[in-house]
């Protein structure tokens, strides 16, 4: 058994740090302890989302297909052990408790302002004692099945996996990451230990935790309860994407009061320190482009193209995915991607406006700041750079040395509408009846 | 932990709240105008809000007084809405970073302040009408908003439900009043809203951060503190729902996956944090009597939630469920709040619903948002209690009293929003 060692993690700009403990089981765990605040926030994260529906190991030799849907499967069993309910354990703590699936990431959290130390030891337990058995597998089929309906109710997430599949060709970002009602009914006991004992291996997981929360004793903690495990050489697939969209407008239709839409321009995948300028510099150029304070914006705005609703993010992940959407409603969705991407060849031609650039700039600054004082944020912010390789403070080092230059590359690259596609959201309700449903 | 706390009146029916949090590297300000909740007024009330947030007199473009505010550090201003009880709140928010976190020491938060009450009280008119470009553009927006409240399901449904379980009184209006009322607002009468706000809407000012506060509420002090008032409205929050003499039931149709359920049941119990215990115990928890039962060994509902508004002394269960089990869920439902008036619960379930509740007040203080929150839900109603004062409270709850507020409960509605076949589907 070897020894676990310490490093730290600092930012000289914001007086900020966080500590990287390397434990010997195997396991990274990131500890951020913020003076004065009263909760902590853990999250048990493993490098496993939706996406990952093929892989192998040493153990397993060839490639193995699992069904869609199953990481988020095997999120909701984890809560049962072989003698009680997870829930019911946290309960005597104070600790709220939750999980989440995402494409690429499933997290096991719990956030609360007593007690830390049994919220951890019970998070650090449940996670590695999964227990699966027919009848609690059977069990969940109805609870996801309507977790899947509630999801297919609602228009924007309609809206937004539309886009993904017009995007996408043929990576697994085009699914669900709830799977269907069909997929889940495939999911079996021995399919989800096959999923646990591949992904749920400490060296492809990350422990943060943030907040209220003394270092020494969060690893006393994982000393007792981490059991050591092996790296075992796991390796994901995923299928050869084509840079091109599948599909450059789809349409669906809903019970809605006012067209939805996403926009979304696709790029090449990056990690690491790329990643983290990549971003800082999409994030400004969404922000330049059609931000609230941009020529466009405005233009659209008074035309009562667009409403205030209007929102962007760049989504990426794994390092096999990235795009940068766009997502609003508007009476005439087409007509807001025609203006987008002709405003995106008139900046190619004549560039971002330099005092503009400034002022987004130091608004993104700000936006940083008041980050750091949020205790969810910062234990968020430790796993998704960890799992990117990179560190927390590295997205702020980004921002401060973008330049209008790199701005404009960005532009180039990373929104190119020959790999554009909209996702259109369309009322079923005719004009009458939607004045019987505004009362 | 917080150094300063003080409420205090600087006008008739003004009060300023000043909360400092050294920890914080931002100060946020909340400003809120309550009214009468009317549907006659509903919608012009946020149209005006809106208008307001939109330019001001010295600066007559939205996205150049979006710009100055993005300029200074992103101090973002923003519009909220919303019904309390029988009440209507319009306000204003802003969050801006402590100057000493600025590049080079830079001033802004003084600025930052001083810009809001242009936009407050130098508004964006010419010859006491507001600007009719910025009229139109935001009007439509709150034509939009109104038809968009559809979009989301679950809360649509939630409305819908309020129209049943409120019928006849002003909380069951919508936030935005309705679209046919919108339609005709006019600029004329938007100057009168604006007039009525600042004269007689009952107002609670907070500055809630890290510090560095002086400035601001000064500013606010002397902007707010010399306006004529008259009439003022006296906000009486606390308007408990009355309980029908028949649970009524009422069911809509509508093209989804999944239908929606509220049920509704009112009380007599006056008792804010009692009534809190006994509904977190129900269906508050992931370790409570719905979740254990409704979705955990029935499977037959993702969420089955309890909420409770203790000003209308109104608990609503929500859940999501297929047709073919919305008796199967009801009857399970009713079986669990039974079990609860009968007393089968543990005192353990006592008092980790207990320990729950504390732990979630208490995290109110990591957030200047949500502190600053906290003390304007404690405003509505009429007390100051810091979380630690109300953990004292949620202690003294005993399992009888928990019984007995059970016992209080009454079915009062029953809505579904009804989930139909699309047609292509029906027909295969």
């Amino acid at each position: 058994m070897g020894k676990s060692t310490r490093e730290i993690v600092r930012s000289e700009r914001f007086g900020e740090q966080y500590t990287v403990i390397h434990h010997f089981s195997g396991l990274d765990v990131l500890v951020w302890p913020m003076p004065g605040f009263s909760t902590t926030e853990a999250l048990f994260a493993t490098r496993y989302g939706s996406v990952n529906t093929c892989f192998r190991t040493a153990k397993t030799g060839d490639f193995i297909q699992v069904p869609e849907g199953i990481a988020h499967y095997l999120e909701h069993k984890l809560f049962e052990n072989e003698d009680t309910d997870v829930f019911d354990l946290y309960a005597a703590t104070g600790a709220s408790a939750n999980a989440f699936t995402s494409f690429d990431e499933t997290a096991y959290t719990f956030s609360t302002a007593e007690n830390w130390e049994q919220a951890l030891e019970i998070l650090l337990d449940f996670v590695q004692k999964p227990y699966f058995t027919q009848e609690n597998v059977d069990k969940e089929q109805g609870i996801i099945a309507q977790e899947i309906k509630m999801g297919e109710d609602s228009p924007f997430r309609k809206s937004y996996f539309d886009l993904l599949k017009a995007l996408y060709v043929e990576h697994p970002v085009r699914i669900d990451i709830a799977g269907t009602v069909e997929s889940i009914a495939q999911i079996t006991p021995e399919l989800l230990y096959d999923c646990y004992h591949t992904f749920y291996n400490l060296h492809n997981m990350v422990l943060s935790i943030a907040g209220n929360v003394d270092i020494d004793k969060v690893e006393e903690i994982c000393d007792r309860l981490l059991i050591p495990a092996e790296d075992q050489d796991l390796e994901t697939r995923f299928p050869q994407e084509p840079e091109g969209v599948a599909q450059k407008r789809v349409v669906d239709k809903f019970p809605i009061g006012l067209p939805i839409f996403d926009i979304g321009f696709k790029s090449e995948p990056c990690s690491g320190l790329e990643y983290e300028y990549r971003t800082a510099a999409a994030r400004v150029v969404l922000q330049l482009l059609i931000g609230s304070t941009s020529r466009l914006y405005q233009e659209m705005f008074d035309e009562g193209l667009i409403n205030s609703q209007l929102g962007y993010s760049v989504f990426s992940g794994s390092g096999s995915y990235f795009s940068c959407i766009i997502s609003g409603e508007s009476r005439d969705p087409d007509e807001v991607f025609r203006r987008l991407c002709a405003e995106i060849e008139r900046i190619k031609q004549e560039g971002f406006d330099e005092e503009e650039f400034s002022v987004i700039k130091k608004a993104r600054y700000g936006s940083y700041i008041r980050s750091l004082n949020n205790v969810e944020n910062c234990a968020d912010s430790m796993v998704d750079s960890y799992f990117n390789g990179t560190a927390v403070f590295d997205d702020a080092e980004a921002l401060s040395k973008l330049t209008v230059e790199d701005c404009m590359k960005a532009l180039d690259t990373m929104f190119d509408p020959e790999k554009s596609a909209i996702s259109i959201i369309e009322s079923s309700l005719g004009e009458g009846m939607q004045g019987q449903e505004k009362n | 932990m917080i150094e300063k706390f003080e409420r205090r009146k600087i006008g008739e029916g003004i009060y300023l709240t000043e909360i400092v949090d050294p920890k914080f590297k931002a100060n946020v300000v909340r400003i809120r105008f309550c009214m009468p909740l009317d549907e006659d007024n509903a919608g012009a009330n946020v149209l005006t809000a809106m208008l307001l947030m939109t330019s001001n007199a010295h600066i007559r473009s939205r996205s150049e007084l979006t710009k100055k505010f993005a300029g200074l550090y992103g101090s973002s201003i923003g519009t909220s809405w919303g019904n309390i009880s029988d009440f209507q709140q319009v306000g204003f928010s802003m969050s801006c970073i402590l100057d000493k976190y600025t590049i080079g020491g830079e001033k802004v938060s003084g600025e930052a302040m001083r810009e809001l009450m242009r936009c407050i009280f130098e508004p964006d008119m010419t010859e006491g009408l507001f600007s009719e470009k910025y009229f139109a553009l935001r009007k439509q927006e709150l034509l939009d908003n109104i038809r968009a409240a559809v979009n989301d399901k679950r809360s649509y449904a939630y409305q819908r439900a309020k129209n049943t379980i409120y019928s006849g009184e002003p909380a069951a209006l919508p936030e935005l009043g309705s679209y046919e009322r919108a339609e005709k607002i006019t600029r004329e009468e938007l100057s009168e809203r604006y007039g009525y706000m600042l004269k007689s809407a009952a107002m609670e000012l907070t500055v809630c951060g890290g510090g560095e506060a002086a400035e601001a509420v000064e500013i606010l002090t002397e902007a707010f503190g010399k306006i004529k008032r008259e009439n003022v409205v006296s906000p009486g929050y606390r308007r408990p729902s009355p309980l029908k003499k028949e649970p009524a039931e009422v069911s809509e149709p509508m093209e989804l996956k999944q239908s929606k359920m509220f049920m509704a049941f009112k009380s007599q119990c006056r008792d804010i944090y009692l009534c809190k215990v006994f509904v977190a115990m129900l269906g508050g928890s992931p370790f409570s009597k719905l979740f254990a039962n409704v979705r955990e060994k029935l499977s037959l509902s993702y969420y089955c939630d309890c909420a409770y508004s203790e000003l209308k002394g109104t608990m609503f269960i929500d859940s999501g469920l297929d047709n073919a089990n919305t008796d199967k869920a009801r009857a399970a439902i009713m079986e669990q709040l039974r079990a609860m008036q009968e007393g089968d619960f543990t005192d353990e379930e006592l008092e980790n619903t207990k320990l729950l509740l504390k732990g979630g007040f208490k995290s109110n203080y990591d957030s200047e948002w949500d502190i600053a929150g906290w003390y304007a839900v404690q405003n509505t109603r009429g007390t100051s209690y810091s979380p630690e004062e109300v953990a004292v409270l949620i202690d003294k709850v005993t399992r009888e009293q928990v019984v007995e507020c059970a016992k209080s409960f009454e079915l009062d509605s029953v809505f579904i929003l009804k989930a139909v076949e699309k047609e292509e589907e029906r027909n295969g």
